[in-house]
């Protein structure tokens, strides 16, 4: 389950204020990537159900993973425009925007570094 | 059946003029984003050495956007059918920027030559019950001068 | 570090998707589903009518007699029914023994009227009572419901409805109760039945009273005088309740004549009257 979330890229992601061991030699500015997602009705009654037994309500919870991956590639894509190759300062941001719908958020800086 | 006219009437409404409006506020936004390209926005700096600045100061931007009839009533719509919920990308990506550039207007207007550290905060503002009223979406980061 | 402003033109972050197309597909899906749970549904009902077990019956019954009959005036004290609950039993084939025990109820109202629900309940009115003349006319009215009661035609009358209701049934064998918005709301109307269910009935009818009494004669006494009273008022809303649960006419009264000449049943035979009077409580 636990996996690299970058997809096979050039682009490396950084949570730190720059990549370790390399310099920033350029920086192009924010990058952001974003997605909604609602799980469809039938999974929303099973989570119901959970309700009453408790635990890890998995159905959101692979919703979420799968958005937060497009979230991050969809920011990635934006860094690759730029000519970037790395992005850096990653920071997420999870909100409801509509019953059952719920965005995912992510966004950093693109940088060139050597 | 007049109930049923009207929300067709609302349906059209909502997509018709909402539309148009997304598209004015969308080349709005290219607009100002193209001038204010020269000032840069980043989301690291806040363990950086800075000695090129002399003063910093905290701004905000911040905007409510909502949707209009025929996207909440598709948004609800999809709900039941689950996926990507793509009447929604469009408000939220309008928002966004919208706040970004509301910020960026604010610093480069005080004087500053960046911002750093910038920060994102989206939050539901609601309507009656349980459909969707608004979206606030908030950026805020340190100007540099 | 030097800073390259470069414009991001792609609209990485909008799917692009016409809305119109969108909203069509969403509608569309939405519907088609709709029209499969309603068909499904429709074929579930169906199936379960003709094969639910007797333990379930019950449940179901219970569940339709609270939805209906829960405000009615029964009268469960009256010494009539100490006729009347034999005189069921001794009309039962054996081919009901399967099905849940046949539960007698006497309701007070002035209308003729008799009705079986599933469950095996069995209602007849005061005002039937009182219209009475002979055991024989009970016995082919008593047979006629349970008729409806062997073929099942109660349940099938349920439709959709039947599967919810047996899904409350299934929860509340195991101690589970469905609240009772899911069930829904049934009415009088719901146990209407088809032409062909009538005949049916009809036809199971005379065959059990034929057996008991070993002719047909008086059976059909109460519709006789039914259909050929004085059309006042009064007597044509009688007959108007009458006709909603239970469509008699002339030509269903010719047809089983029609049958029992067929069969060489005598269709005059010594009436067997009503002990005590079944007109007072």
């Amino acid at each position: 389950m636990t996996r690299s979330i970058a997809r096979a890229t050039s682009v490396t992601l950084t949570t730190l204020e720059g990549v370790p061991g390399k310099e920033i030699i350029e920086h192009y500015g924010l990058v952001q990537g974003s997605t909604i997602r609602a799980k469809h009705v039938g999974k929303d009654i099973l989570a119901g159900f959970k309700n009453i037994v408790g635990g890890e309500l998995k159905a959101y919870t692979e919703l979420l993973q799968e958005s937060r991956q497009e979230a991050v590639n969809r920011m990635v894509m934006q860094a690759e425009e730029l000519g970037a190759n790395a992005v850096i300062n990653i920071r997420f941001a999870t909100s409801s925007v509509a019953p059952g719908a719920a965005e995912l958020f992510a966004y950093g800086t693109a940088v060139k570094v050597r | 059946m007049e109930q049923i006219i009207i929300f067709l009437i609302l349906l059209g409404v909502g997509y018709f003029l909402g539309n148009r409006r997304e598209q004015k506020h969308y080349e709005d936004i290219k607009r100002r984003e193209k001038s204010t390209l020269h000032v840069p926005l980043m989301s690291w700096g806040a363990k950086q050495e800075l000695p090129y600045a002399h003063d910093a100061e905290m701004f905000v931007g911040s905007v409510v956007v909502a949707n209009d009839y025929f996207k909440t009533v598709s948004a609800s719509l999809r709900n039941l059918v689950g996926g990507r919920v793509t009447v929604y990308e469009t408000l939220l990506d309008r928002g966004r920027r919208e706040a970004m550039l509301r910020m960026k207007e604010s610093a480069m207007e005080w004087g500053a030559s960046q911002v750093i550290n910038v920060r994102f905060e989206t939050s539901n503002i609601g309507g009656q019950g349980q459909a969707a009223g608004a979206v606030e979406i908030m950026a805020y980061g340190t100007g540099i001068r | 570090m030097k800073y390259t402003p470069r414009e991001i033109t792609s609209e990485v972050n909008i799917t692009p998707v016409h809305p119109l197309v969108n909203f069509g597909y969403l509608v569309g899906t939405v519907m088609a589903t709709g029209i499969a749970i309603y068909v499904g549904l429709g074929v579930a009902a169906t199936q379960i009518a003709l094969r639910m077990g007797p333990a379930m019956e019950a449940k179901v019954g219970d569940a339709v007699f609270n939805s209906l009959f829960a405000e009615a005036n029964l009268l469960e004290q009256d010494r009539r029914l100490d006729y009347l609950r034999p005189l069921a039993e001794s009309l039962r084939s054996d081919a009901l023994l399967e099905r849940p025990k046949l539960k007698l109820h006497i309701l007070d109202e002035t209308i003729p009227n008799a009705m079986v629900i599933p469950g095996g309940h069995i209602f007849v009115t005061t005002g039937l009572l009182e219209d009475l003349e002979t055991e024989n006319e009970l016995a082919f009215i008593l047979s006629h419901e349970l008729g409806h009661y062997e073929n099942r035609d109660a349940l099938r009358g349920l439709g959709r409805s039947l599967v919810l209701l047996s899904l409350n049934g299934l929860l509340g064998l195991s101690g589970v109760q469905l609240p009772s918005v899911l069930t829904g709301s049934l009415s009088l109307a719901d146990l209407r039945y088809s032409r062909d269910q009538e005949r049916r009935a009809d036809i199971y009818a005379i065959e059990i009273t034929h057996q008991r009494y070993g002719h047909l004669g008086h059976a059909l006494g109460f519709f006789e005088r039914l259909s050929a009273e004085d059309l006042d008022l009064e007597a044509l809303a009688r007959i108007m309740e009458w006709q909603s649960t239970h469509p008699l006419t002339q030509s269903r009264i010719e047809d089983l004549e029609a049958l029992a000449e067929e069969r060489d049943w005598a269709l005059e035979g010594k009436a067997t009257p009503i002990p005590g009077g079944l007109g007072r409580p």
